[in-house]
């Protein structure tokens, strides 16, 4: 990243190309500033300022700063020396995120301690006996990202290659979203690595696949999960899907229907697309909310919450999140029943 | 307590000495053994892998600058010859700790936080290494010593538990009474006017903010050149194939270098240049100082607490603010104002310093 010093302005931040999550984590914490009124400074390297003239020529740099928001991608929670430090782990959809942030629990199971507060996520952190919550803070987004439309692919699982199924999938090339008629509703399903790892969402995802193969007014539009740090690939979201569905009891038909498609990336609220069907959207309580508006969730006749029961996110009123449209469903995972 | 002696025991972990080549830990815990030694307030033993070790044996490696000889005897024993570490009395490890509740009071001694401040610049397994068992190496420490208030702040951010457990364990500088009349006897280097970098090279060493320097008006104006001194670290290669061609012009890398060579790059230096972005301590810079070298130095964890007033600062992510440093520094006036203080300031590192707080625990 390049920057002009260990202080930024949070547009010297954006004018590097850092990833959509970290970008939209901190729009959504410089639109909530400007709600409030607060002046935001962007802090490179703060473990830099540990304490005595380090520490004094920060703070003579920043003396009206008053909170410290740690944008963390799980590997690492940073302090400032003297400032209530609340922390954002905006890379919780990845699996490499997550077992970052389990690692760093376990070694490091009092950093967390002190924490004033979680923006958009509802986790436990640390190790007995220095287990914490810190409080939740929910923030969304108040305008939607910019970003083009996704290719969308026809849907096809090769169960035994992730490769052949990418391979196959791309040669039949993408799929117009002007050119999907007579369907009734679209389904839309953003997966993460994260989703597709808790057993119970897989097999409720697989489930919903199989339905929709027999259901031709349904337009089902798979978003592929992406990985941490690499670029999206096809292969990795099939893969990532793949193992899900092998994992669950449920076989589908080694087919390609025209009503069920897999999207690059995320769909966003403009993509025409949205235009097209009314839509219902599910999701897994562990989806990053945050990216989206509430304007988004409100288009979305129902928004489905997949969870199973003592998830961390259990507590969160999904209405309060998603709005009124929004329902929580619970979902079992065949394999915790034998 | 030992019973047949007034002085109470220390058992110190020699098992960095085993290295061949002595840079960081190692010099450290050498240091930690001579100080300790000459101290003479505690009755010292040293143990690898929890094995007492002669200490004949360690000095012997101590005067030979070396972990060779030392690991090739320690490696070629059969058990029979030497015996377990002694449960009885202080413990004390120089780094990692790497035996729990093993004898009465054990302490263990952090350099940096890095790997959990910093984790991207580090390789996992060095992270696991490190991490992995520092929760339950604090909590069956006696005592945690740190080697500066930077560290320790960093530690109590990360660990608020062991706040009443910490003690600072200052380095010195030792150069050898020798090498001054070795460098005596031999022609001078010519180099011309530079300023040199120590320390192995890797991206928290931050080489890159010097080399993005180069294109400013107050280092183009300069005459200087810039010494590399230290062994290629972690992605150096990817850094090194990346250094555009006049860079290299300005530039010279001597990989790693004897102690002596180390000494001679920098007493021929105008000053040392420390542009990291994290340190536990900053031997490099106390060993300029101690040559009456300024240190034009990163605002940045431990740099200022050794540094002092014996150095400029900058910002070190900041190209400008590195560039004014540099004009400040390399101005003559500066340079011989600001080389006084060095000395008087490396003063101030002492043995005495560093086997004090080690004596103090063991005699509580």
């Amino acid at each position: 990243m390049s920057l002009p010093g260990s202080l930024a302005e949070p547009a010297d931040v954006l004018a590097n190309p850092v990833s959509l999550e970290l970008r939209s984590a901190l729009e959504i914490l410089l639109a909530e500033a400007r709600r409030r009124g607060l002046p935001v400074m962007c802090v490179a390297r703060p473990e830099m300022f540990t304490h005595g003239m380090a520490e004094a020529w920060f703070r003579a740099r920043v003396s009206p700063l008053a909170q410290h928001v740690c944008l963390s991608d799980g590997s690492s929670v940073k302090h400032l020396p003297g400032l209530p430090t609340h922390v954002f782990f905006y890379g919780l959809m990845f699996r490499d995120a997550v077992a970052a942030l389990r690692r760093l629990s376990r070694r490091a199971p009092e950093l967390m301690i002190n924490l004033g507060s979680q923006v958009n996520s509802c986790l436990t952190l640390g190790r007995a006996p220095c287990r914490v919550r810190p409080e939740p803070v929910l923030l969304s987004r108040t305008t939607a990202l910019r970003v083009p439309p996704p290719l969308l692919l026809p849907f096809f699982l090769n169960r035994d290659s992730a490769e052949d199924s990418a391979n196959r999938v791309q040669q039949a090339g993408p799929v117009a979203a002007e050119s999907l008629l007579g369907f009734s509703r679209m389904l839309y399903v953003p997966l993460t690595e994260t989703a597709l790892d808790d057993g119970a969402f897989g097999h409720a995802v697989t489930e919903l696949i199989l339905q929709t193969f027999f259901d031709p007014t349904t337009l089902l539009v798979l978003k592929c999960p992406a990985a941490c740090q690499v670029e999206p690939s096809l292969t990795h979201g099939i893969a990532t899907l793949l193992a899900a569905v092998r994992k669950s009891s449920v076989m589908l038909p080694r087919s390609s229907p025209p009503n069920i498609l897999f999207a690059a990336s995320d769909l966003e609220e403009d993509h025409v697309i949205f235009d097209r069907f009314p839509f219902c959207l599910v999701v897994h309580d562990s989806f990053d909310f945050w990216r989206h508006t509430k304007g988004f969730y409100a288009r979305a006749q129902e928004v489905t919450v997949l969870a199973r029961q003592g998830s961390a996110t259990e507590e969160f009123n999904v209405a309060a999140i998603y709005g009124p449209n929004a329902v929580r469903r619970w979902v079992v995972d065949p394999a915790d029943h034998g | 307590m030992n019973y047949l002696s007034a002085r109470p025991k220390v058992t110190l972990d020699v098992t960095p000495l085993m290295e061949t080549h002595w840079t960081g830990i190692p010099v450290f815990t050498r240091r930690l053994a001579q100080a300790l030694l000459w101290h003479g307030g505690v009755d010292l033993e040293f143990m690898i892998h929890l094995t007492r070790v002669p200490t004949d044996a360690v000095t012997a490696a101590i005067n030979a600058g070396t972990g060779v000889f030392l690991r090739e005897s320690f490696e070629s024993q059969t058990g029979l010859g030497w015996v377990v570490a002694d449960r009885m009395g202080c413990l004390l490890y120089p780094s990692v700790k790497t035996g729990f509740a093993v004898a009465e009071r054990e302490a263990s001694t952090v350099h940096d936080l890095s790997t959990l401040f910093m984790p991207e610049a580090h390789e996992e397994s060095n992270i696991a290494y490190h991490l992995d068992r520092m929760a339950l190496e604090l909590a069956t420490n006696d005592v945690v010593f740190c080697i500066s208030e930077a560290t320790r702040a960093a530690l109590l951010s990360a660990f608020p538990s062991v706040t009443g457990k910490t003690r600072q364990l200052f380095q010195y500088v030792d150069w050898p009474a020798n090498f001054h009349l070795m460098e005596r006897n031999l022609p001078p280097l010519r180099l011309g006017p530079y300023a040199v970098v120590v320390g192995t090279i890797e991206p928290r060493k931050n080489l890159r903010l010097l080399l993005n320097a180069l294109s400013t008006p107050e280092l183009q104006r300069s005459p200087l050149r810039f010494v590399v001194i230290g062994r290629k670290g972690w992605k150096v290669d990817q850094f090194m194939e990346a250094l555009p061609a006049e860079a290299c012009d300005r530039l010279l890398f001597s990989g790693f270098v004897s102690e002596f060579t180390k000494y001679r790059l920098i007493k021929g230096s105008e000053f040392l240049i420390f542009p990291s972005v994290y340190e536990g301590f900053g031997i490099p810079a106390l060993e300029a100082m101690a040559l009456g070298k300024p240190v034009l130095s990163s605002w940045s964890s431990s740099l200022p607490e050794v540094v002092g007033d014996a150095g400029v600062y900058f910002d070190p992510l900041s190209v400008t603010d590195f560039a004014a440093a540099f004009s400040t520094i390399a101005h003559p006036r500066k340079l011989a104002e600001l080389a006084v203080v060095a000395a008087a300031r490396s003063a101030m590192f002492t043995w005495q310093r560093m086997a004090a707080p080690v004596a103090e625990w063991a005699g509580s």
